[in-house]
């Protein structure tokens, strides 16, 4: 996201518009900026600078607090958005995430596509502008989402990636700080990437140790880290409890069915399946079971969920006790034909003559 | 009860029993055997309920009765004992007595009364097979029959006839078997569902006899020879299974089928646990096996084949290959494709008059 904190306070207070914002602590306290916004970046103010000296840079900058719940609330809508495209998101920070679409580019065809479609509804639920970089790898996305800001789309396609890095700085690489800056620069007079290409692997790594091998492979663009979805789910459940308990049967299962439609719905927006499934049943004095059956092949096709979960209603005395709460749940979680082989179906028709009518 | 019986002949019948019985029943007496000795006969059964079996075995009887007996430590009892013939005998307290020459046994058992009625299906027959040709046909399809509970109406194989022909289908949802056989004069019938145990039991046995099928409302009856095994009908809907079948895949792939299950074999040794695919490069000419492993390593092998199509990569679970190349019986099998998210049809090539396939769904790699 684009100066994410400031963004948001200038969304909701059109006065904010065209000012410089710092959001931090108060240039009289011994606080520190958070983020500004790019008027004030003019200025030279910069995140962790301290919030006496922004004013010293700009006397007429506006200083708001952070509101540190609103951003997260921002955050989540922008996640939302995120994981609509692709169920393999990594959260680098509350406005900044990898997004692996190799598996996912859907009917956009293309990963330009997809930036382009994310950029576009990241404005409409919010209002607010990203800068999406798209690359081979995290490396090369990640220099290319902060290479055109703001609202910035920058693509490097593998064929280019050699002459888009080779003029940048080494600072741009990851893991390249003051310190490892100076060194390349006394050791070897490295000043850009292209010039980092110059140096030996073993002579990196005498110097930096086994991030110099990392840097040898980052100055040529290769980067194997993959996109890794931290935030994933452990399991996908719905319950409710009902107003009045539950006794006719056949309300029961079309209750069941129903959550499992729900679950089932969930997983395939996100692309996920499960392999264990769960029913909970509360009956009305409150004691409350549950019970679990895991299936050879992960699933989240909403009839398997149903029937599995019809299944273990009859482990359960659901049938001959009144009921005042039912969930279906799905645990052992994977993506959906991610990273490993993943088995198809055989699509099995019921015969015609067997459909019921309604 | 009272008698003495040929234990070579009463073993016999014994073994066959073993599968039925329930071992990890919560009912005890379902881990038993009934003996029953009537007309001049003692009288043999086992069942876990949905699944009995009956046989019987000629007798010298000196008196008749009926108890149950732990079915594992009698057979094992019967087996153990030296000697051409065993006494049997028993008492009010529900023990019985096994006597062979100087060896003398005394075990416990129940009543009879305690042992569940099994269901009579009646005598007469509905459809006469050959049980060596029926267990051939239960072999091709037995490894697609679902194990998996929660898909309860496909734990079994459907039965169908059909005019002049005898059809089993079994589909675990991954793949689906299909195995047809002419019969003169049978007449296209509803299918019925035979229940995974019931189909695993009926491949036990060694005759070349008639199997005689019989169906009742609830229960199906296989009688062959003295014994009958009588199994609950699988409840639920089948699958369409014609319309599961592709018909447009046009693309055949012809091998020698022993070097083929050869190389399966090889190559699925470096797939995992968790995701077992081979990948299947297929060339015109030649096919390549190919499996790979973040583990383990790698493992690639050609093959030639007879094979004019596109080139394609398919993925495939090693193991349904393999279970398919051992259940066909041709030299030659085919393989007919049409790419690689699309079923792949193993078939016999140059076979026999029965109809075989088994349809197998690929894995995305």
């Amino acid at each position: 996201m684009d100066c994410f904190y400031a963004a948001v306070h200038m969304r909701d207070d059109p006065a904010l518009r065209g000012k410089p914002v710092v959001i931090g602590g108060t240039p009289e306290s011994r606080g520190v900026v958070a983020a500004a916004s790019y008027e004030a970046r003019a200025f030279g103010i910069r995140s962790a600078m301290p919030s006496s000296q922004a004013r010293r840079r700009c006397a007429h900058a506006i200083f708001l607090k952070p509101e540190f719940a609103r951003y997260r609330e921002e955050s989540g809508f922008i996640f939302e958005v995120f994981r609509e495209f692709t169920p393999v998101v990594q959260g680098v920070s509350v406005d900044e995430a990898y997004l692996d679409v190799t598996e996912h580019l859907g009917t956009w065809g293309s990963a330009t596509a997809v930036a382009v479609a994310i950029k576009d509804r990241v404005r409409e639920r919010t209002g607010l502008t990203v800068s999406v970089g798209v690359g081979p790898n995290r490396l090369v996305a990640k220099i290319a989402s902060d290479f055109d800001k703001p609202d910035g789309l920058t693509v490097v396609p593998p064929k280019r990636v050699d002459e888009f890095l080779a003029p940048l700085h080494v600072r741009n690489l990851q893991g390249v700080g003051p310190a490892t800056e100076k060194r390349l620069l006394e050791a070897f007079a490295v000043r850009t990437i292209a010039d980092l290409r110059r140096v030996r692997e073993s002579s990196l790594v005498s110097r930096l140790g086994r991030y110099g091998s990392q840097l040898f492979d980052f100055a040529r663009g290769i980067d194997e880290r993959p996109v890794v979805d931290e935030s994933v789910r452990k399991s996908y459940s719905s319950e409710r409890t009902y107003s009045e308990d539950l006794k006719d049967p056949q309300r029961i299962e079309n209750e069941i069915v129903e959550q499992a439609e729900r679950v089932g719905a969930g997983m395939a927006k996100r692309e996920l399946v499960g392999s264990t499934v769960t029913l909970k049943v509360r009956y009305e004095n409150f004691e409350t079971v549950t019970r679990s059956l895991t299936l050879k092949e992960p699933t989240n096709d909403p009839d398997r969920l149903a029937q599995t979960a019809l299944l273990l209603l009859g482990r359960t005395q659901a049938r001959v006790r009144p009921v005042r709460l039912l969930g279906v749940g799905v645990s052992k979680l994977t993506v959906a034909g991610a990273r490993e082989p993943m088995q198809l179906d055989l699509l099995l028709p019921v015969p015609s003559s067997s459909v019921v009518d309604g | 009860m009272k008698l003495r019986i040929d234990r070579a002949e009463l073993l016999t019948e014994l073994v066959p029993m073993q599968g039925v019985v329930e071992r990890k029943s919560t009912i005890p007496v379902l881990s038993h055997l009934l003996l029953r000795v009537r007309d001049g006969k003692l009288h043999l059964a086992a069942t876990d309920l949905d699944v009995s079996l009956t046989s019987w075995c000629e007798a010298d009887i000196s008196d008749e009765g009926a108890l149950a007996v732990q079915a594992r430590k009698f057979m094992e009892i019967v087996r153990a004992v030296g000697g051409p013939t065993l006494e049997l005998s028993s008492d009010d307290s529900h023990a019985l007595t096994i006597e062979s020459g100087k060896s003398r046994f005394k075990i416990h058992g129940l009543s009879a009364e305690d042992f569940p009625t099994l269901p009579d299906v009646g005598e007469a027959g509905d459809l006469a097979i050959g049980y060596a040709d029926f267990k051939q046909m239960v072999s091709k399809v037995f490894f697609a029959v679902s194990a998996e509970e929660s898909r309860f109406q496909l734990n079994g194989a459907l039965l169908k006839s059909k005019d002049d022909g005898l059809e089993i289908v079994a589909t675990d949802g991954h793949r689906l078997a299909l195995v047809e056989r002419p019969i003169d004069g049978l007449k296209e019938a509803d299918g019925v569902l035979i229940p995974r145990k019931a189909l695993q039991e009926l491949q036990r046995f060694d005759s070349d006899d008639d199997l005689i099928f019989r169906r009742g409302e609830h229960h199906l009856s296989f009688r062959l020879g003295r014994r009958e095994l009588i199994c609950r009908i699988l409840e639920g809907t089948f699958p369409d299974y014609e319309k599961v079948i592709s018909k447009d895949n046009d693309q055949r792939a012809t091998f020698e089928r022993k070097p083929l299950a050869e190389v399966v074999h090889r190559v699925a040794l470096l797939t995992g646990d968790r995701s077992r695919a081979v990948r299947l490069r297929m060339e015109p000419g030649q096919m390549t096996l190919s499996a790979a492993n973040p583990d383990l390593g790698e493992a690639v092998e050609e093959l030639a084949c007879e094979y004019e199509g596109d080139a394609m990569e398919i993925g495939i679970n090693p193991d349904y290959m393999a279970q398919f190349l051992s259940a066909v019986s041709t030299d030659t099998v085919a393989f007919d494709l049409k790419d690689e998210n699309s079923q792949c049809i193993g078939l016999p090539v140059d076979g026999d008059d029965t109809r075989y396939l088994c349809v197998i769904m690929p894995m995305r790699l």
